[in-house]
C-alpha cells in the first residue's frame, strides 16, 4: 500500500473508533473523546463535525452520543427486513401450535454445526425449561438441527432425550428445496407432556399453512423467497 | 468558503463515501460485485476498491462469494443500544406477553425507540388479527404510537428532540409535550387509530431496576379496547417482567446442564 494509500484511509478509521467509542461508552464529552482516542481537539472537532453530518453520531447538550444511522443501516438491511416479514406473518400460526401442542416452539436457522434458535414462544409452564436452553443449540442431536439438514422438505424429525434427558422435540423444515432456505420449526418439552403423533400430524398440517401464507404475503413471492435465500 | 486542500484533507469527504457503500451493501438482497457497488455510487472502481479494503480491515464489510457482505463488526457497534438489550430480554420476556394475548386477545407488541421511530422486537397475535396486522404500515413514528409515547415520554433528552420527533410524525411539538406531560402523569399511552370502530392501542413503558425506560408493551386492537383492563393487564406484566429480567443472572447460573 502506498504512503497515500494509507493516509486515505485513516480519516475512516479514525472516524469509526470514535463510533467504537462512543457506542462503549455512551454519551462522551470532546475532552473524554480527545482523552480517549489521542486525538488533539481541533482534529477532533473537524471529525466530529463530518460524523455528526453523517448522522453516525448526534450532538447531547454535554458533548456527544451514537446517532440513529447504524441502527438505521441494520433495521433497513435485507436481513432485518426478512426477519420481520418472517415474524409478522408466522405470530399467529405458532401461537396456534403451541396452544394445541402444549409445548415449546421455535423457530430456527443453521450456523455452521448449530442451530441458532430465532424465536422461542413458550408459557409460563415451561419458564425454568426454556432459561436452561441456550439460543445456539447443536444441530446433530436436535430434532430442529436435524429437520435443518434433512434432504427430503417435508421430513418430521423426533429427538427424544439426546440433548437434554427427559426433552422431546418434534420438528420440520418450513422452507426447503433446491433454491429455498433452510428455516425450522420445532415443538419441545417435557417427554411426558408432547404427544408425538398428534404433534406431527399438527406440524405437517401448520407447516403447509406456514408456507403458503409466506408465498401470499404482501410482498411479492419471489421477493420474499430470495430475501429468505440470502438471510440463510 | 473551504479551500481546496482544507476539502481534501476534511474527512467528511471519505467518511460519506464510505457510508455510502455501506447503505448500498445493507440495502443489498445479497453479496455485490466490485463492479456493481462502483456503478450504483458511480464512481471509478479503483477508488472503490481503496475504501472497501479500509471497510474490510474494520470488518465493517466482509468478502463474500461473489463479492462483499455487511461485515458483523455493524452489528457489534450496536451492542449497547436499547434495541440488542431488547433482543436479549424478549426470549425472558414471551411467556408474560403470551399470557398478555390470551388475556386481551389483541396485537401484542414489545418496541423500542429507533430514532423517531419505533421497532417491535416482539409481536404476538392471532388469525383473526392478520388482516390488522397486515394493514400496520411497516414504519411507524414514535410520536404516532402509544409505545412510541410510552417511550418519548420519559427521554431525558426529550427537550432536545422534540423538534425532530414531532416534525417527523407530522404533529405540532408544543401539542406532542403535552400530550407527553398526560402519559407521565398516568405512565401509560392511549392513541386511538380507527375512531370510528373504536380500536385502539394501549403501551406502558417497562422499568428495570430503577433505569429509564426503553421498552414498552402494548396491547392493540382494531375494535373496542376494554382499556381499564388492558391497563391493569399491562401492569401487572410490565412489574412481572422487570422482575424476570432482574432475577436473570441467578436463575441462568443455578441452570442445570443434562446430557
Amino acid at each position: 500500500m502506498s504512503s497515500e494509500e494509507a493516509v486515505r484511509g485513516r480519516p475512516v478509521k479514525k472516524a469509526f473508533e470514535l463510533v467504537e467509542l462512543l457506542s462503549s461508552s455512551g454519551a462522551m464529552t470532546l475532552a473524554e473523546l480527545a482523552r480517549a482516542s489521542g486525538l488533539p481537539k481541533s482534529s477532533l472537532h473537524r471529525m466530529m463535525d463530518a460524523l455528526t453530518g453523517s448522522s453516525l453520531v448526534r450532538r447531547t447538550s454535554s458533548g456527544y452520543e451514537i446517532g440513529d444511522c447504524l441502527f438505521d443501516l441494520i433495521d433497513d438491511s435485507a436481513r432485518a427486513r426478512v426477519d420481520r416479514v418472517l415474524k409478522s406473518t408466522l405470530a399467529p400460526h405458532i401461537i396456534d401450535l403451541r396452544e394445541r401442542t402444549g409445548g415449546v416452539v421455535s423457530t430456527g436457522i443453521l450456523a455452521g454445526s448449530h442451530v441458532r434458535q430465532v424465536d422461542v414462544q413458550y408459557d409460563l409452564r415451561h419458564l425454568c425449561l426454556v432459561q436452561r436452553v441456550p439460543t445456539m443449540l447443536p444441530a446433530h442431536c436436535t430434532a430442529i438441527g436435524r429437520a435443518l439438514r434433512s434432504r427430503d422438505p417435508d421430513a418430521v424429525v423426533v429427538a427424544n432425550g439426546e440433548l437434554y434427558s427427559g426433552v422431546i422435540g418434534v420438528a420440520a423444515s418450513l422452507v426447503a428445496g433446491d433454491h429455498l432456505p433452510r428455516m425450522a420449526i420445532s415443538v419441545w418439552g417435557p417427554a411426558e407432556t408432547i404427544n408425538v403423533d398428534f404433534t406431527t400430524a399438527l406440524l405437517k398440517y401448520a407447516v403447509r399453512a406456514m408456507r403458503s401464507d409466506l408465498l401470499r404475503c404482501a410482498r411479492p413471492s419471489a421477493a420474499v423467497l430470495d430475501d429468505l435465500k440470502q438471510a440463510n | 468558503m473551504e479551500s481546496l486542500s482544507e476539502a481534501r484533507n476534511a474527512p467528511g469527504g471519505p467518511l460519506r463515501k464510505a457510508l455510502a457503500l455501506i447503505e448500498e451493501l445493507a440495502g443489498a438482497e445479497g453479496a455485490m460485485s466490485l463492479s456493481d457497488l462502483a456503478r450504483r455510487c458511480g464512481r471509478p472502481k479503483s477508488s472503490v476498491h481503496r475504501v472497501l479494503g479500509v471497510l474490510t480491515d474494520l470488518n465493517l464489510v466482509a468478502p463474500s462469494e461473489g463479492g462483499f457482505v455487511l461485515g458483523d463488526h455493524l452489528h457489534d457497534m450496536t451492542r449497547h443500544s436499547d434495541r440488542a438489550k431488547a433482543e436479549r430480554l424478549r426470549r425472558i420476556f414471551n411467556p408474560l406477553l403470551v399470557d398478555l394475548q390470551n388475556r386481551t386477545r389483541g396485537m401484542v407488541a414489545l418496541d423500542v425507540l429507533n430514532g423517531t421511530q419505533v421497532r417491535y422486537v416482539e409481536l404476538l397475535y392471532r388469525h383473526e388479527l392478520a388482516g390488522y396486522v397486515q394493514r400496520q404500515p411497516s414504519l411507524r413514528q414514535a410520536a404516532n404510537t402509544a409505545t412510541g409515547r410510552a417511550l418519548l415520554a420519559f427521554r431525558p433528552d426529550l427537550r432536545e428532540r422534540v423538534d425532530e420527533v414531532a416534525a417527523a410524525a407530522g404533529v405540532r411539538p408544543e401539542q406532542l409535550m403535552l400530550d407527553l406531560r398526560t402519559v407521565r402523569t398516568r405512565d401509560m399511552a392511549v392513541v386511538t387509530e380507527d375512531a370510528g370502530r373504536g380500536g385502539c392501542t394501549v403501551a406502558i413503558p417497562v422499568r428495570i431496576g430503577g433505569e429509564l425506560p426503553f421498552l414498552a408493551i402494548s396491547v392493540a386492537s382494531p375494535e373496542r379496547l376494554d382499556v381499564p383492563r388492558t391497563t391493569i393487564a399491562l401492569r401487572r406484566v410490565a412489574t412481572m417482567a422487570a422482575v424476570l429480567a432482574t432475577a436473570r443472572p441467578t436463575s441462568t447460573a443455578n441452570g442445570r446442564q443434562v446430557g
